[in-house]
């Protein structure tokens, strides 16, 4: 705990503090709200938080709203939320985007600490859950809630998703299928090793009665689900990946028991039950690579639960979850909410910060009488606002809900279905005309050459092949910081053809710098101005304090802090403002309007340019790659120049509003492209929807959850030629081992044709050519990954 | 050479405890989340003194 740490380093959250870190205790902190956070801790002697992992804590600069979780009081609204409630014991399961070391899971494990009342808090860290368990009469689901985020620790706060459990019943066909497998194996060992025909009389039929009993649970129980989905795709008249699968099991298993019954021969008990075991691991090797990666949350989690509404005369008001909430009804936002929906200003005075919704950095003024767009947050005092669209039809929604499409209809009918299908289709013409071929000559031959052709060419090679080959490429770029949705976007990579960047927090870094336009103030001014910036805790303001670093021995008097549009102190008989360009300037427009103005009695006398960095890499990025690439831009064309070194002048645009984005988007998709967007967050999570492939780039892979297909550290960004290009191999990869297998399997089944295949041996050579596809895509995907340096 | 029967049926009965293990654990939740003991066994070791003291 007495650890000596880097001094210029928030001791909560790690990050840089500059010249005006806040000391308590002698740490350094680098706003008020890590200092709180050290300050609860360390009241409850729980400093070893800091000891476990560094840097644990999570910036705090969003203060938490006052009465944020007021309508959890309510029991209607809070009741979704119980997973049980009994009079002396209630349990909530809460997902926390936070959560993300050991100490995380030390702290909020130890949450009874903080909380008498709470009578057990775990966590579940792959899915970033927690399951408190807590007394009701003691302690509110609203103070836990309240105290997780008083830790930093703020919960997603989703209601009514039952998924899961079904991982249970795979886990059990998994180790049936495991058991029998194992012991089927062993009995057949006699049989391939051969014994002396004396032993061969007792112990074959013992042997083969009890390899049948043992696939009975494998056919039956454990390769019930492939069964079952063949069955559901038969009856939408589709022939899915499932179906070849479910008539090889089912040829095996029915040759085997007529071999055990007629004396024929011994079956092929081994092949069928391995076949299933192989399946169900593959099946839950990719639940698992699924469950990892389930990143995308539905938007809603980011809204607020409830809302409080307000009655005709104002006096009374209660909450009520946002889905109720009616047009004309009017609500109260309060400092740091997320308006809910389209509604008129009422009154209060709006500061609405919009980005959220379209990425603008600058907080926006509304008059009574406006209409505010939902996703907007308010800044500033609570302000009262008339309904005037219910939630689902909002702007927001409406760009949200594009995604249905994508899914839907338009949906690309993934390679290896492409191939299982017509597989299945082919191999089911084979070995009927196999069997009429050979009835006309001998019926006990048209039958084994028919089963031989089936089993020989069984397709299951064909299905975990290309899981597996994506589950392995997906592993290779996570060690590079890039998170696929699913194994299946690999295919979605490898059909990009062009390429769409927004600019804000993708192309350039998340932190900005400040340039001087004018200035007119002299030394002594400026240190003073330096001095009240530091009474503030914008952003802004602090950059300006930093950037003019110094500190005057005047004070300030009056000091005033007006939300979203600036400060303003009183030095002698002057009034001094600093703030944003179109509150200086009362309201004139003019384009470089982005910057941060100081004013004297009205009088401007300093300016100042506030620039966001460009990556450091870019160049490397772009040097070559030969996909034409597009900028759209939601901000003003004040980097014009630069952005011109990569991209043609044509193919930037700026102010490009969220819906234009998306619009352009779909008009290339239209022209049969496959653009690639590369955004951050969820003010492009429109576009990145529209996009035939999402990235979203970010800093903080686990903060952030917005719903695209690749997730990408913002560092990785120079990696995107590389990741396209290794996903197009993978691709190749796979398609290689595909046609492998088919040679493969062809030359085989010209054998099964012509009735010339013994059954052991049709068993053996099953297995040899899962196991080359399987080494062959290892291999192939590991070279690629070595030569893109994905180490 | 019939000893062998015998023992084929000790050796199933065997596996077919440890079958009735697996689905025993799986049911109780013991593979429900495989990542977040491998944390929490590193917390328990230290800080004994001022975990046992509070809590009653």
């Amino acid at each position: 705990m007495k650890q000596v740490k880097e001094s210029n380093v928030c001791f909560h959250c790690g990050d840089p503090c500059g010249s005006d870190a806040l000391m308590y205790q002698e740490h350094s902190f680098c706003c008020e709200g890590c200092k709180t956070v050290y300050q609860l801790l360390d009241e409850n002697s729980m400093c070893r938080y800091y000891d476990l992992d560094e840097n644990a804590g999570l910036k705090m600069d969003h203060p938490l709203a006052e009465g944020k979780y007021a309508f959890l009081d309510n029991p209607e609204l809070s009741a979704s939320l119980f997973r049980f409630k009994k009079p002396e014991k209630a349990m909530v399961q809460f997902f926390i985007p936070g959560m993300h070391c050991a100490s995380c899971i030390w702290l909020i494990e130890r949450l009874y600490k903080f909380l008498p009342g709470v009578l057990e808090s775990r966590v579940n860290f792959d899915r970033k859950e927690v399951a408190i368990q807590f007394n009701p009469e003691e302690v509110s689901i609203r103070q836990v809630v309240e105290k997780l985020s008083a830790l930093g620790y703020e919960p997603a706060l989703i209601t009514g998703n039952e998924e899961k459990k079904e991982y249970k019943s795979l886990l059990y066909r998994l180790g049936v299928a495991g058991f029998c497998t194992g012991n089927i194996m062993l009995f057949s060992f006699p049989e391939y090793l051969g014994m002396d025909p004396s032993s061969q009389e007792t112990f074959s039929p013992v042997f083969q009665w009890l390899n049948l009993s043992l696939s009975i649970p494998v056919v039956f129980f454990s390769a019930q689900p492939f069964f079952a989905k063949a069955w559901k795709g038969l009856k939408y008249h589709d022939l899915n990946i499932d179906f070849p699968l479910a008539l090889g099991i089912a040829t095996l298993f029915i040759r085997s028991l007529l071999e055990v019954s007629m004396h024929w021969g011994q079956g092929f008990f081994d092949s069928l039950s391995a076949l299933v075991f192989f399946l169900l691991i593959g099946r839950w090797l990719q639940d698992r690579a699924y469950e990892a990666m389930s990143f995308d949350r539905n938007f809603r989690s980011y809204f607020p639960m409830a809302v409080e509404v307000l009655s005709n005369d104002e006096e009374a008001s209660q909450y009520r979850a946002i889905g109720e909430l009616k047009v004309s009804e009017r609500i109260r936002v309060r400092n740091q909410e997320l308006i809910p929906a389209d509604a008129i200003l009422e009154s209060g005075a709006a500061q609405i910060d919009y980005s959220f919704v379209n990425g603008e950095s600058e907080i926006e003024s509304a008059q009574i009488g406006d209409v505010i767009h939902a996703g907007g947050r308010q800044v500033g005092s609570s302000i009262i606002l008339q309904v005037m669209r219910p939630v689902s039809e909002s702007y927001l929604s409406a760009l949200w809900n594009q995604q249905d499409k994508k899914e839907g209809s338009e949906s690309i009918r993934s390679f290896s279905d492409w191939v299982g299908r017509y597989f299945t289709i082919a191999l089911v013409f084979i070995a009927l005309a196999t069997l009429f071929y050979w009835l006309r000559i001998d019926t006990y031959k048209a039958f084994h050459a028919f089963t031989a052709v089936l089993i020989v060419a069984c397709p299951c090679v064909l299905v975990v092949a290309a899981p597996f080959a994506f589950g392995n490429a997906m592993r290779w770029l996570a060690k590079k910081g890039i998170f696929l949705k699913s194994p299946d976007t690999v295919e979605r990579v490898a059909r990009v053809n062009e390429v769409v960047f927004d600019k804000t927090g993708t192309l350039t870094k998340q932190s900005a710098s400040l340039e001087e336009i004018f200035n007119e103030l002299n030394r002594e001014e400026q240190a003073w101005i330096g001095g009240l910036c530091a009474h503030s805790s914008h952003p802004v303001s602090r950059m300006l304090h930093r950037y003019l670093g110094l500190e005057s021995q005047v004070k300030t008097e009056n000091y005033k802090e007006f939300p979203g549009k600036g400060i303003e102190a009183k030095w002698g008989e002057n009034v001094w403002r600093v703030g944003s360009a179109h509150w200086i300037l009362d309201g004139i427009k003019d384009e470089k309007e982005s910057g941060v103005c100081v004013s004297v009695n009205g009088v401007l006398k300093a300016r100042y340019r506030i620039d966001w960095h460009f990556r450091d890499d870019l160049d490397g990025l772009f040097a070559n790659w030969d996909l034409p690439r597009y900028l759209y831009s939601g901000d003003r064309d004040t980097s014009r120049s630069e952005l011109l070194r990569w991209f043609p002048e044509d193919h930037l645009h700026f102010r490009v509003s969220p819906e234009e984005k998306l619009k352009a988007l779909r008009m290339d998709r239209e022209r049969g492209q496959y653009p690639m967007m590369v955004g951050d967050g969820l003010n492009d999570a429109g576009a990145l929807k529209e996009a035939w492939l999402g990235v979203s780039v970010t800093e903080d892979v686990h903060a952030f959850t917005p719903a695209c297909d690749v997730i990408m550290v913002g560092k990785s960004i120079s990696e995107l030629p590389g990741f396209v290009r290794f996903c197009k191999n993978t691709l190749k990869t796979v398609k290689f081992s595909f046609l492998f297998s088919l040679v493969y399997n062809s030359i085989w089944m010209s054998f099964a044709v012509r009735g010339e295949l013994q059954p052991l041996f049709a068993a053996l050579l099953m297995p040899i050519s899962s196991v080359t596809v399987f080494a062959l895509n290892t291999i192939g995907i590991r070279y690629f990954a070595r030569k893109e340096r994905f180490q | 050479m019939s000893i062998i029967l015998l023992l084929i049926g000790c050796s199933l009965l065997i596996a077919i405890g440890f079958l009735i293990a697996f689905i025993w654990s799986v049911r109780s939740g013991q593979v429900e989340d495989t990542s977040t003991p491998a944390y929490r066994i590193l917390d328990e070791d230290k800080p004994v003194e001022d975990d046992s003291g509070e809590e009653e």
